[in-house]
């Protein structure tokens, strides 16, 4: 076990330095994007002293290192700074909204992969034939669907046509569908492409062969192939979460989904740069922890997989 | 200007696609999955339609609320939901004019230097407590206080003091003569809040989180980036309203915005995609409204620079533009030209003329000025006002017609702002809107004074006349109004003739709401007004 406990440790230290890399590309983007910050932040009707003012209450005016130390200093206690538009502190902005983008991250993903791998097995178990080719359609409407267009095509068929579907919000449980479908639909394509062609190598493998040699039914044989051909499936699930988390930034403007992807929009729009740096910061923890989380599991599925000496 | 947003991004013509049988089959399918997933609950976004008085009055709006403190907000739309529960000492009706809100009647000192306001009595705060001089005092005072952050707060620097002569009398006392100061105490900014409240609910001095005022509603909640709830206020002052809840649904996307009102779960939209107008009409129970607005769209040309030191070549700009083409064609009708460099709304205008479309008379006029040939770049944002960069193609189209090379460079809004205030940035030209949200004379002014020039204020088009600047600073502190609006009127006419900019319209507010609502109606500064809104 005690191998585990270093392989983690080593794990969450190799995590940090992501996360400090992380920073220091937040802190050199404020300074490589054009226009004045402090200039938008404090409005055009401000006088140059507001300007100076707010460029020296944000740090704006400091040399880079020294912003890079602040913003490190103020972390680890716990400060992710205050928002420039609203005055409150960044944290309190991304708390009240995080659980809603996690919220229909996760659902997103158990649709993609509920389905995906429905999707993914049925097509590989009927080679060649009308399901295979329905997935495979699935598969590359799903990939090539752009979120934005797939979200408004969604609303116009259920919420303007068929009136079943509230347009957004986050209202009632029902304003939950639309938005994870259409988060959903590419992870399933991911999903069920990658399934479909792993199941296809391990139902050729020769103790499927013996299985099905045995007589037992057919999906006892598909049960054994597919938990072999989940490992690289384990793979593009922990990867698809980025994407997903992605795709919400759009998801959540076209479904006003009241999430942190909308209010990234928002302050990107407004040059709210601590809420903006706060964001990206937040999504590359959650990445970095789904994808520690991904190999994690990888022991579980197969417990020949060792992830640690 | 920038206080203002407008989001028309989005012009997906996704609503009129046509269902396939099958494809209705299969949603259906889909949609009942879809429901049983969602534990067969319904939408509770829409808005019940209940013909006694009551239900709820949903409206979609695209920018999302930042505060609802009167004194921080920068955003008309901001100002509109706050308004539902806040109201000023006096207000604009739809033609602009000053009318009577929380004070009846007011008087100017004969030196200017005081405003005398007599106060509406019998009106109590959402919380009970009465309205009276202290009310007012302590909002004002507000304004004024070093320790809040005003925005657009400009306005309110010319107070001296605040004094509550009695419970129904308030005196402000000015540095300075301002006729300005009246209007100005119609925008939101100035909104009455309940001194008491200013503690409680987690409001401070400093930041009103939960506003208490004297309007028809009340504020009831707010969740962050989705929705503000009103609910109807129990002794309202004036005529109660029908509904008894109003909500703000925050829809940054503008094709969902449209969706919710054609699915019947929003019952009013702001700014729908212009491209969509014709269909919303068409679709027969929705009713569209272009309600006219403060907001002028111009090119500003940096007239500190040649060859647009010229007034010639400014004007000839301004005659080779086809304006009315490109309203009807781009802009599908959704604007007013303008035919003076102020808006019909504000304070003072006075129609000047019509740089009409003439190119020949455009190419003369070139040729006259000697400047040879003329090679510009002109500055677009994109998204930020109606149509705004198809626009500023539509015009370089025109410029080149006679014989004018224009690049037209695009950038995002923040990057847009640092280079029209650079004098010698990229831009000879570029598209702007501005809008006095007090629809007075002199915030359109700031557009023309040597005082405003940028970096301290918004003159971007670095255009100044002594003539012109003499003149102002007489009107702005003349308090003989009829007198005053000659002055202005002279003063646009003057500013017509040098062509600063080229002069393209007004923008309106878009309103598109279920026709089977009544008593919607609309201030010219891009405000709305559900108060009295009803079923018919």
């Amino acid at each position: 076990m005690s191998g585990f406990v270093t392989y983690i440790m080593r794990r969450l230290i190799a995590a940090l330095v992501t996360l400090l890399g992380v920073v220091a590309i937040l802190v050199l983007l404020v300074q490589a994007l054009p226009g004045d910050p402090a200039r938008v932040i404090a409005g055009l009707q401000a006088t140059p002293q507001q300007v100076t003012r707010i460029r020296h209450s944000m740090g704006l005016d400091q040399p880079v290192t020294t912003q890079f130390w602040r913003y490190l200093d103020h972390l680890l206690h716990g400060n992710l700074g205050t928002s420039a538009r609203t005055g409150d502190p960044v944290w309190s902005d991304i708390s009240q909204r995080l659980p809603y983008t996690i919220e229909l991250a996760i659902l997103g993903t158990v649709f993609g992969v509920v389905f995906g791998i429905a999707l993914g097995v049925l097509a590989a178990t009927h080679k060649g034939r009308w399901a295979d080719a329905f997935g495979s359609m699935i598969g590359v409407a799903g990939i090539s669907m752009p979120v934005y267009w797939l979200g408004i095509l969604l609303i116009v068929l259920f919420s303007v046509q068929l009136k079943l579907l509230p347009i957004g919000g986050a209202d009632s449980l029902s304003s939950l569908v639309l938005p994870t479908v259409t988060l959903g639909v590419f992870s399933m394509a991911v999903v069920s492409r990658m399934t479909r062609s792993t199941m296809l190598d391990t139902l050729d493998q020769e103790y499927v062969r013996s299985v099905r040699a045995k007589g037992v039914a057919e999906w006892v044989a598909v049960g054994h192939a597919l938990r072999n051909a989940f490992i690289p499936i384990l793979t593009v699930i922990g990867l698809q979460f980025g994407t997903l988390l992605g795709g919400a930034v759009l998801t959540e403007t076209v479904f006003s989904w009241p999430g942190i992807g909308q209010l990234l929009v928002t302050s990107i729009q407004s040059r709210d740069f601590p809420v903006v740096q706060g964001i990206v910061l937040t999504f590359a923890a959650m990445f970095v922890v789904v994808n520690i989380i991904t190999d994690l599991l990888y022991s579980v599925v197969d417990p020949r997989v060792r992830l640690y000496r | 200007m920038s206080s203002r947003p407008l989001s028309m991004a989005g012009t997906v013509r996704a609503v009129r696609l046509r269902r396939p049988k099958s494809l209705k089959i299969i949603a259906a399918l889909a949609a009942i999955a879809a429901l049983t997933l969602s534990g067969c609950t319904t939408s509770s976004g829409g808005s019940s339609n209940s013909k006694s008085s009551g239900g709820t009055f949903t409206i979609g709006i695209g920018v999302a609320l930042d505060t609802l403190d009167p004194a921080q907000q920068t955003t008309t739309t901001v100002q509109n939901v706050i308004d539902y529960g806040l109201q000023t000492l006096v207000t604009f009706d739809k033609n602009g004019k000053l009318q009577p809100m929380l004070a009846t009647s007011w008087t100017t000192a004969k030196d200017g230097l005081s405003l005398t306001l007599k106060l509406r009595t019998g009106v109590k705060f959402h919380d009970g407590t009465p309205f009276n001089a202290q009310a007012v005092k302590f909002s004002l005072g507000r304004l004024i206080d070093p320790k809040i952050k005003v925005p657009i707060g400009a306005a309110f620097q010319v107070i001296k003091s605040i004094d509550a002569v009695d419970d129904s009398t308030v005196r402000i006392n000015l540095k300075e003569v301002d006729p300005n100061l009246l209007p100005n105490l119609g925008v939101t900014v100035a909104a009455i809040l309940s001194p008491a409240s200013a503690t409680k609910d987690g409001n401070s001095y400093t930041n009103i989180v939960h506003p208490v005022g004297t309007g028809p509603y009340e504020y009831v909640s707010r969740q962050e980036g989705s929705e503000v709830t009103y609910q109807r206020a129990a002794d309202y002052w004036g005529d109660k309203p029908y509904y008894s809840k109003v909500v703000f649904k925050i829809i940054p996307e503008a094709t969902s915005r449209e969706a919710g009102l054609r699915s019947g779960q929003l019952d009013m939209i702001m700014n729908p995609s212009v491209s969509d107008l014709q269909s919303l009409e068409a679709s027969g129970d929705i009713t569209v409204v272009k309600a006219p607005s403060d907001r002028s769209i111009f090119i500003a040309f940096n007239n500190a620079k040649a060859p647009f030191t010229n007034p010639q070549v400014r004007q000839a700009f301004n005659y080779a533009v086809d304006k009315k083409a490109i309203i009807e064609h781009v802009l599908f009708g959704a604007v007013d030209q303008m035919d003076s460099p102020f808006p019909s709304s504000v304070a003072g205008y006075c129609k000047t003329g019509d740089y009409a479309y003439d190119p020949a008379k455009a190419k003369q006029l070139l040729k006259d000025s000697g400047v040879g040939p003329i090679t510009v770049t002109m500055g677009s944002p994109t998204g930020r006002y109606l149509q705004d960069l198809q626009v500023s193609q539509a015009i370089a189209g025109y410029l080149r017609k006679v014989g004018v090379k224009v690049n037209v460079k695009t950038m995002d809004w923040p990057s847009y702002v640092t280079a029209m205030q650079d004098k010698n940035g990229p831009f000879d030209l570029h598209l702007l809107g501005w809008a006095p949200g007090a629809l007075d004379a002199p915030t359109q002014m700031e557009m023309f004074d040597k005082a405003s020039m940028a970096p301290a204020g918004l003159n971007n088009s670095f255009y100044s006349d002594p003539q012109v600047e003499t003149m102002f600073d007489q009107a702005s502190k003349n308090l003989d109004e009829s007198s005053r609006n000659a002055q202005y009127c002279q003063i646009q006419q003057k500013i017509w003739q040098d062509a600063p900019w080229i002069f393209l319209w007004s923008q309106t507010l878009i309103l598109a709401y279920k026709s089977n609502i009544d008593g919607i109606s609309y201030q010219p500064n891009e405000k709305f007004e559900t108060i009295n809104a009803h079923p018919k």
